[in-house]
């Protein structure tokens, strides 16, 4: 039966025929049952030029609703088949689409997002996004519906001010993203009847975010590999003069002393000499690491040449210096470093302190440090050198 | 067509109502307590806005806007001084920034200044079509940067022909301890506008 309807409609020629042949039949009929009984009957003759206007009055009658209701049955047809393509379009689309009302329940679900989800649009449909998301927790898309479908203003919820907006797990996390990163609009829908729907769109954005975020962790590795040494993991001479500046200027503004140790280990070339450079390399390792365990999480510790170390000590006056300086001095003289026995090292340190009465250079606070250091090692070495005087009455 | 004081009042009140709403809701969203008021409302006609704006012509502007249609038509613009809007979002959303290239900075800066303009767009619209008594539809926000004179010129291009009015609402924003004076700028026929003070008119009579 379907076969037959189809077969019959199907194409334009066909449905001329049919109705060519459908019209005239009738119309003859029609003509015959006139001419030949009706009019017999009655006794009535007309004549031809009446016949004719008959005849085409009678075709126009007939031929009108039967195009009328073809036409109809066409239109019909092509306007379930645009809603059907309509449909299926937004399943066509690389990314979510989803219709939701002002309480959230789902009037849409496009194939995009029963593949990302897990969830069949059977499933979706008419459950509220509540249900679906038990984990839901994005304030900012709830107050974007609302004031999508109040105020006919779409949203657009950026991926980055907004994390997650609907949880969906990753299939396979990527770095250390578990939860899709997306970017989300929100558009009003209004039907004929004045009923608006908000209309959510969802790129996933995962791999752009990861991508960058990748980027980002290399370019701070790279960062802190070129502010670094790689042997002890010091700060090296360059980060030394693009921390001290700004500290230095600080230190003005708040009115905060700072004060700067250096130190350089005793004898440190006839240790490489008599064991060799591996155990030379350990030992400034071993160096770098009780100065580390003597220093506050604000002072920094910077390699400044081969056996010489910087430690800058923040908030730290001369006296606060002293103390630190000492217990490093005697952390060093009680340490076993590397393969070498407790008191095989030994360490020599100058203290300069840059005060808010007595403020100077950057360079000259180091050169200070380096003048009592230098001191420290004329004095017989295994000392820390803090006064001034003292260095200047050695001179 | 003039607004008396009272009528004045009247409308920077309720703009006043709408904005806290905005402030409310990006409170939420940037996780810090932001505060937004509008101290000054006027209405001019198109051609005396950008003197009326009191924005020097030259500085750099940081605009969000959005299109209306439905009975009125126009266009809503937001605007901050850029540099004032870097440092609002660096501000907020530092921590997420971090070892972002230039590019990426910028691209952030762009996506979260639309994002707050949108809402804040968004709620100053619905008093104003609150006030209108219509359904105003809203196109998705754009993002433009520029001096004043070439922003204004942009978003009237499609109003050219038309004789149209200004209303200004000067925002005043609170947010990570700054504070930023920006400009809210409706730019709609003055038929729509007519509209408006009539119903402020009826509505200041019924009180």
């Amino acid at each position: 039966m379907k076969r037959w309807k189809s077969g019959l409609f199907n194409t334009p020629l066909r449905i001329v025929i049919a109705v060519g042949v459908v019209v005239f039949s009738v119309e003859f009929l029609f003509m015959a049952l006139l001419h030949d009984v009706i009019m017999p009957l009655m006794s009535f003759t007309v004549s031809d030029r009446i016949w004719s206007i008959i005849d085409a009055v009678t075709l126009v009658v007939l031929v009108s609703p039967v195009l009328y209701f073809l036409v109809f049955v066409r239109m019909q047809r092509d306007f379930a088949e645009l809603t059907r393509l309509f449909a299926n379009l937004t399943d066509t689309l690389m990314v979510g689409v989803l219709l939701v009302d002002m309480d959230l329940r789902v009037h849409r679900w496009n194939q995009w997002l029963e593949r990302k989800t897990g969830i069949s649009s059977q499933q979706a449909c008419g459950k509220l996004l509540t249900e679906l998301f038990a984990d839901l927790n994005s304030p900012r898309l709830l107050s974007a519906i609302e004031l999508c479908i109040k105020h006919k203003s779409p949203q657009l919820i950026s991926q980055t001010l907004n994390r997650y907006v609907l949880p969906i797990p990753l299939v396979s996390p990527m770095h250390d993203l578990k939860l899709m990163q997306q970017q989300v609009s929100v558009a009003p829908l209004t039907n004929s009847r004045g009923e608006t729907l908000a209309a959510i769109s969802i790129n996933d954005v995962t791999e752009s975010v990861a991508k960058s975020s990748a980027l980002a962790r290399l370019a701070m590795k790279m960062e802190s590999q070129s502010n670094r040494d790689q042997l002890t993991g010091a700060y090296n001479r360059h980060f030394l003069w693009s921390w001290l500046a700004p500290q230095l200027k600080q230190s003005v503004r708040h009115s905060q002393s700072l004060s700067c140790l250096m130190l350089d280990i005793d004898y440190f070339k006839r240790i490489n000499d008599t064991y060799g450079h591996d155990v030379g390399d350990a030992v400034l390792r071993g160096f770098a690491e009780i100065l580390h365990e003597q220093m506050r999480d604000s002072d920094i510790l910077v390699r400044y040449g081969g056996e010489e170390f910087v430690v800058l000590l923040t908030h730290a006056d001369a006296a606060v210096a002293l103390e630190i300086a000492n217990r490093i001095l005697d952390r060093v003289r009680k340490t076993a470093i590397a393969p070498l026995e407790v008191g095989d090292v030994r360490c020599s340190i100058g203290v300069s302190s840059w005060t808010p009465e007595e403020p100077c250079s950057a360079e000259e606070l180091l050169k200070e440090a380096d003048r009592r250091l230098y001191h420290a090692k004329h004095n017989g070495r295994d000392q820390v050198v803090i006064d001034r005087e003292s260095s200047r009455t050695l001179q | 067509m003039e607004l008396d004081e009272l009528e004045r009042d009247a409308l920077r009140e309720l703009a006043n109502v709408g904005l806290s709403r905005a402030a409310t809701q990006l409170s939420e969203l940037l996780n810090d307590h932001i505060e937004m008021t509008v101290p000054l409302v006027q209405v001019v006609p198109y051609d005396q806005v950008t003197q009326a704006l009191q924005l020097d012509p030259h500085a750099m502007v940081a605009a969000v806007w959005q299109s209306f249609s439905g009975q009125s038509e126009g266009t809503s613009i937001l605007m901050f001084p850029s540099e004032d809007s870097k440092r609002l979002v660096r501000a907020l959303v530092g921590p997420s920034m971090l070892g972002a290239g230039e590019d990426d900075l910028r691209g952030i800066e762009h996506e979260a200044m639309m994002e707050i303009g949108n809402i804040i767009i968004t709620s100053g619209m619905a008093v104003i079509a609150d006030m209108l008594g219509q359904e105003v539809r809203m196109s998705l926000p754009g993002y433009m940067e520029g001096n004043l004179p070439d922003i204004m010129e942009q978003r009237n291009r499609d109003n050219a022909g038309r004789e149209m009015q200004a209303i200004i609402m000067f925002t005043h924003l609170k947010a990570a301890q700054r504070e930023i004076e920006g400009r809210m700028v409706m730019l709609m026929s003055v038929d729509s506008v007519q509209v408006l003070f009539d119903r402020l008119h009826k509505l200041l009579r019924s009180l």
